[in-house]
């Protein structure tokens, strides 16, 4: 071992004193002591890169023994680090100045050739001439702190880089909520700078109707220290503004004090967009439940028409306001009961049966019944309901207006049909009247004509006979007026078809169908129906039959004590003739005047004109067939129309 | 003999029925009165009746033109004839309308004789009547123009109430001149009176000089 050089220890005074520098052994054993064991590396080198001492510490570089360094250069121990060495010495002993913190790195030699660092600081020590007799080095190995070192910047690029690859923007702000470092998103999307945006800088890119909001609450954060969230509009670089989920949190040290802030920023526009279109959906489906609804309850409450909900049997469940409007009922005296105690009558078993149908879960499209308005009046209603599930849904319409209107207007068809039978009839009447007239008031001048040549003082007998003559000629001339009307329903006048006779009796029989009912005349109809037919001229038999019936319903119309019946029938009457029998109720026909009811100008009606029977006589004697009255037991008469029949030639 | 209340008078009958035509003329023969009959209005028109006191018997239903028709014709031609209607089915309407227009009774068939007669008699006064006005107007126009100029000027003045010296002086005539004229207009008016003439003025319709 060579001298150990004094300034390590104690400075240059040891060296100027001995000038030895490898005497080691002049060494206290307690220096030695700590030389050996100091934590960092000491050496001690020639100007050559020999080593004059080292100690334990910096052996463990190569694992050469202490002794085993002495003497030997560095390039024979520790290869690895010679050129880093003999170039510092070099520089060192050129410049004669100590080089302090130089970083000197090598592989370890164990074969596991792990990168080592030290730091180093490099010492020279002059002789007593000046000149540089060797160099103090001291090692510090900081092999784990570069790692250290290195570990840290590399978490920070990695940091950096999830930072700044993040969807999410980020920053960090210091506990005042200095915010001093935001990442590459955040830029990126706001097109702004550090500068810009350090500090209080970002409410720039904030919207002016949030702003002050979001400042006030991430303040009161950053002064508490608890965990900020917030949702806001950021302005991009493009002027629009986007929705962002906002967080941060303080980092605390270990003694539980805040030292940053770490806040990110998420775009949640789609979500709020979503959310929002959500939102709207729900309002708008729940306005439409509820405007359906109110929809429906409108209907049930302004419906004109009668609404009712009822269970199998008809019984009352809900009914709408317009029962009580059209029937003034209240809906508690209709609910919990069928429409029994309210149906008319007349309507009670239609009713009935239409219900039964319903149960039998068949619809009801049309259906009128009365039911009694609380006044006791009857409405007429038109039915419509549905079954449905053990219940009854039903639509009735209150028709009685119409009903009115229709009674109205078959009162009009029948005044109008009897105002035409009696124009047509009094027309024909008045003519007939008009061409008898004039014959007959000629007779009465000519009579009295007669008279006055008569009455004179001296009597004018040719005057008078004149007269007489003129009567005699006025006489024949009204017999041809009557001759010519029944020429007029003669057989000349006739066309005759091949006619079904109880179809045309029942075209009567409609016709007078008002006429009957407004008379309260009860008609019994007993046409066989399968008669055979008849020739004839349908408008002229048409007018025979109805002329009988009017007749009929005209001699019921002051019978009050018993029923106004009206039979019609048919037969066959003989093997050449079909007979209809017309048999009313009437007063009957005094038996003195049945052979003369069917002359001309014989009535026994108060306003008759004596020309109906006769001219239905005319007509049907026309036919070839004949027309008679006979008494009826116990009260009326009946009249019999015998038809001659088409497959018997020429008839009777 | 027979009683001619009516000589000169004549009743015309419109009827198209035959009978009623024959009872008619009979009818009226034996009151004596003078009956023509006709069956049609336009074989009435055709004829050339005698300008002599008369009336017509219309039937309201005729061929043709109607009897209502034909009273509307007449008066529309100013043939002023009283005008009896008989009907063989009348109706009130039609009455009134007949009468409305002048008829004078408007019987329905069959009527009474009588009324037909009574109602003749009604029409042929009220003919009578009026032809004798017209008649007595045209003799005084027919007189009135037989006067000169002169005389019709000076029964101007006359019928105004002026004196003869006032006349003389207005048409600047002696009044010896003016007696003459007014003596001759008095004359030849057949004037009985002042106030004859002066009515017989007032027909002529002589405006009144002042």
């Amino acid at each position: 071992m060579g001298s150990v050089p004094q300034p390590i220890l104690s400075g240059s005074p040891g060296v100027d004193r001995t000038g030895d520098l490898s005497g080691s052994h002049r060494q206290p054993p307690e220096l030695r002591l700590i030389y050996d064991t100091a934590p960092i590396g000491l050496a001690f080198l020639s100007p050559d890169c020999r080593y004059l001492q080292i100690n334990q510490r910096l052996t463990e570089i190569c694992g050469i023994s202490v002794a085993d360094h002495i003497g030997r250069s560095v390039r024979e121990t520790v290869p690895q680090v010679a050129d880093q060495v003999e170039k510092i010495v070099q520089i060192i002993l050129s410049t004669g100045e100590p080089i302090m913190g130089v970083e000197v790195n090598g592989q370890r030699p164990d074969g596991t050739n792990a990168e080592r660092y030290w730091l180093t600081s490099w010492h020279p020590l002059r002789g007593p001439e000046g000149a540089i007799v060797g160099i103090n080095v001291v090692a510090e190995e900081i092999t784990e702190r570069k790692r250290a070192e290195a570990a840290l910047a590399a978490s920070e690029t990695r940091f950096h880089e999830l930072a700044d690859n993040v969807s999410q923007f980020a920053w960090t702000a210091d506990q005042s909520g200095w915010i001093f470092w935001y990442n590459k998103r955040w830029y990126d999307y706001t097109g702004t700078t550090l500068e810009e945006m350090q500090g209080w800088g970002w409410r720039k890119v904030h919207h002016p109707d949030h702003v002050d909001r979001v400042v006030r609450r991430i303040r009161q954060c950053f002064e508490s220290g608890t965990p900020w969230e917030d949702t806001f509009p950021l302005r991009g670089r493009d002027g629009s503004y986007r929705w962002f989920l906002s967080r941060a949190l303080p980092i605390r040290n270990e003694a539980g004090e805040v030292i940053r802030w770490f806040g990110t920023n998420t775009d949640v526009s789609e979500q709020i967009v979503a959310e929002e279109a959500l939102r709207d959906l729900n309002e708008t489906l729940e306005l439409r439940v509820e405007s359906e609804s109110r929809e429906r309850a409108r209907i049930w409450n302004v419906s004109q028409d009668l609404l009712v909900v009822t269970d199998s049997q008809g019984k009352f469940l809900t009914v709408n306001p317009a029962w009580t409007a059209t029937l003034g009922w209240s809906e508690a005296d209709l609910v919990g009961s069928t429409s029994e105690w309210l149906l008319h009558p007349d309507d009670r078993e239609k009713t009935r049966a239409e219900l039964a149908r319903l149960a039998e879960g068949r619809r009801t499209l049309q259906f009128e019944n009365r039911l009694r308005h609380k006044t006791g009046i009857f409405c007429w209603l038109s039915w419509t309901a549905v079954p449905d599930r053990g219940l009854i849904y039903a639509v009735a319409r209150d028709i009685t207006a119409l009903k009115d209107a229709e009674a109205a207007l078959q009162r009009s068809q029948r005044e109008l049909a009897r105002t035409s039978r009696q124009t047509t009839m009094g027309a024909m009447t008045a003519s007939i009247a008009h061409e008898i007239n004039q014959p007959l008031s000629a007779i009465v001048l000519n009579g009295n004509a007669a008279l006055r040549f008569l009455s004179r003082p001296q009597p004018d007998l040719e005057g008078a006979r004149a007269g007489l003559m003129n009567i005699v000629e006025d006489g024949h001339r009204a017999g041809q007026v009557i001759a010519s009307i029944r020429a007029m329903f003669g057989k000349e006048q006739i066309t005759k078809t091949e006619l079904d006779l109880d179809e045309l009796v029942r075209q009567v029989l409609t016709m007078t169908h008002g006429e009957l009912e407004s008379h309260r005349v009860l008609l019994q109809i007993d046409l066989l129906g399968k008669l055979p037919r008849v020739l004839g001229d349908r408008v002229p038999l048409q007018q025979v039959f109805l002329n009988l019936i009017m007749n009929a319903i005209e001699t019921m119309a002051t019978i009050s004590s018993r029923a106004r019946i009206l039979s019609v029938s048919s037969e066959l009457h003989d093997t050449h003739h079909v007979l209809i029998k017309m048999r009313d109720s009437g007063a009957g026909i005094d038996p003195n005047d049945m052979g003369r009811i069917f002359d001309a100008f014989f009535t026994t009606k108060s306003n008759g004109m004596g020309m109906g029977l006769a001219i239905c006589r005319s007509i049907v004697e026309a036919h070839g067939g004949r027309l008679w009255g006979s008494a009826a037991i116990p009260h009326g008469s009946i009249f019999h129309v015998a038809l001659p029949r088409a497959d018997t030639v020429g008839g009777q | 003999m027979m009683p001619q209340p009516e000589p000169q008078s004549v009743v015309f009958v419109v009827d198209d029925d035959a009978s009623m035509r024959a009872a008619m003329q009979l009818l009226f023969r034996s009151v004596g009165l003078r009956a023509e009959v006709f069956a049609s209005a336009a074989e009435f028109l055709r004829s050339k009746p005698a300008d002599v006191p008369c009336c017509l018997v219309l039937d309201v239903r005729l061929p043709g033109l109607s009897g209502l028709d034909f009273q509307t014709e007449l008066a529309k031609a100013d043939i002023q004839v009283p005008i009896i209607f008989m009907t063989g089915h009348g109706d009130i309407p039609m009455t009134v309308k007949a009468m409305k227009a002048g008829a004078i009774e408007f019987l329905a068939k069959p009527f009474r004789d009588q009324d037909m007669l009574d109602a003749v008699r009604v029409g042929l006064e009220r003919d009578r009547s009026r032809r004798e006005g017209e008649k007595a107007i045209s003799n005084v126009r027919s007189k009135f123009a037989s006067l000169t100029p002169r005389e019709q000027e000076v029964m101007g003045f006359v019928n105004a109430g002026l004196m003869n010296k006032q006349i003389a002086a207005e048409m600047q005539l002696a009044e010896i001149t003016v007696k003459l004229h007014r003596g001759s207009v008095m004359r030849k008016m057949e004037a009985k009176s002042l106030a004859d003439l002066v009515r017989m003025a007032d027909i002529v319709g002589i405006r009144k000089k002042t």
